[in-house]
């Protein structure tokens, strides 16, 4: 037997087999490729995007941006830049914080020290004599 | 292309996003500090939890401790802490106005500051002389030039609204 012979062999075996298939198993079959190729079209053509920049998630696997709100955030790869800038002006918001009570802890201390009245300093009236002083000095 | 001008549509909104949690970060540092305004929250450390050396420094306040808002608490300790250096002519003069000090409002303790490094600018007899002044002023005078230097101020803080 050659083996073009062979293999005519073997298609007619297979196909005297497809026939001799019950029709139930031929039902199931024909409804599981429907229902697959019904799946297939919902589903509608895979987007897979790579991240522009991606950070601590290198080796994860890519993200999918097509999908929620903030998709095009990860999608960027920005999110945790953005978290970093956001704790940097908090941080720099606090320190700015500071620097200001300990300024003013230093004058108020520098009042309290001082012999001049308090009433006349809390007074915007005394201001008006320390304007016309320093008028009278220039 | 496609993705090149959603690639800069997101970097813009980016851009907006970290625009407006910078902006709220230096609004929310910008708490009326300074200003002391009245609606700052009180909190920050009851007076029993303060040490030893704190309650002896900031004794003339111990009444009103709990009305004062937690960023001027935190003023008042930075000045506790400075408060054992001085001798005890200072510590006697120190203490006799604090409890004056807290007592005023946010807007005098800001002008009673504002005063002080303008008295300070000037040579000390002339500094002497301003406060002599004053001191010698009746009291409907003393009110004539706070109104005078309110109606002075009222356009520079409508500018600044």
């Amino acid at each position: 037997m050659n083996q073009d012979e062979f293999a005519l062999r073997v298609r007619q075996a297979l196909n005297d087999g497809a026939e001799r298939l019950d029709y139930r198993t031929v039902l199931r079959l024909e409804q599981g490729r429907s229902r697959a190729l019904a799946r297939q079209r919902r589903a509608g053509p895979a987007t897979v995007r790579l991240p522009a920049l991606q950070l601590a998630t290198a080796g994860a696997s890519p993200v999918d941006s097509s999908g929620g709100g903030w998709g095009w955030l990860r999608g960027a790869g920005l999110i945790a830049p953005l978290i970093a800038l956001a704790i940097g002006f908090v941080a720099i918001s606090h320190w700015q914080e500071e620097l200001e009570i300990q300024r003013l802890a230093a004058l108020d201390f520098a009042v309290l020290l001082d012999d001049g009245p308090l009433d006349a300093y809390a007074d915007q009236g005394f201001g008006v004599l320390l304007r016309a002083e320093q008028r009278a000095e220039h | 292309m496609v993705d090149g001008g959603r690639r800069r549509a997101a970097l813009r909104r980016t851009l907006l996003a970290a625009a407006a949690i910078a902006t709220i970060a230096i609004l929310s540092g910008e708490r009326a500090l300074a200003q002391g305004k009245a609606s700052a929250p009180v909190g920050g450390p009851a007076w029993n939890q303060l040490s030893q050396q704190q309650r002896e420094a900031l004794a003339p306040l111990a009444g009103q401790w709990s009305t004062i808002p937690a960023e001027s608490k935190r003023k008042w300790l930075e000045i506790a802490d400075k408060y054992p250096q001085l001798s005890p002519e200072g510590k006697t003069r120190m203490q006799a106005r604090m409890a004056e000090f807290a007592k005023l409002t946010p807007e005098q303790r800001r002008t009673a500051r504002e005063n002080f490094q303008r008295a300070y600018e000037l040579p000390r007899e002339s500094r002497e002389s301003a406060v002599e002044q004053y001191r010698l002023l009746p009291d409907d005078k003393k009110k004539e030039l706070t109104e005078q230097s309110q109606r002075k101020d009222a356009p520079k803080s409508a500018q600044k609204k």
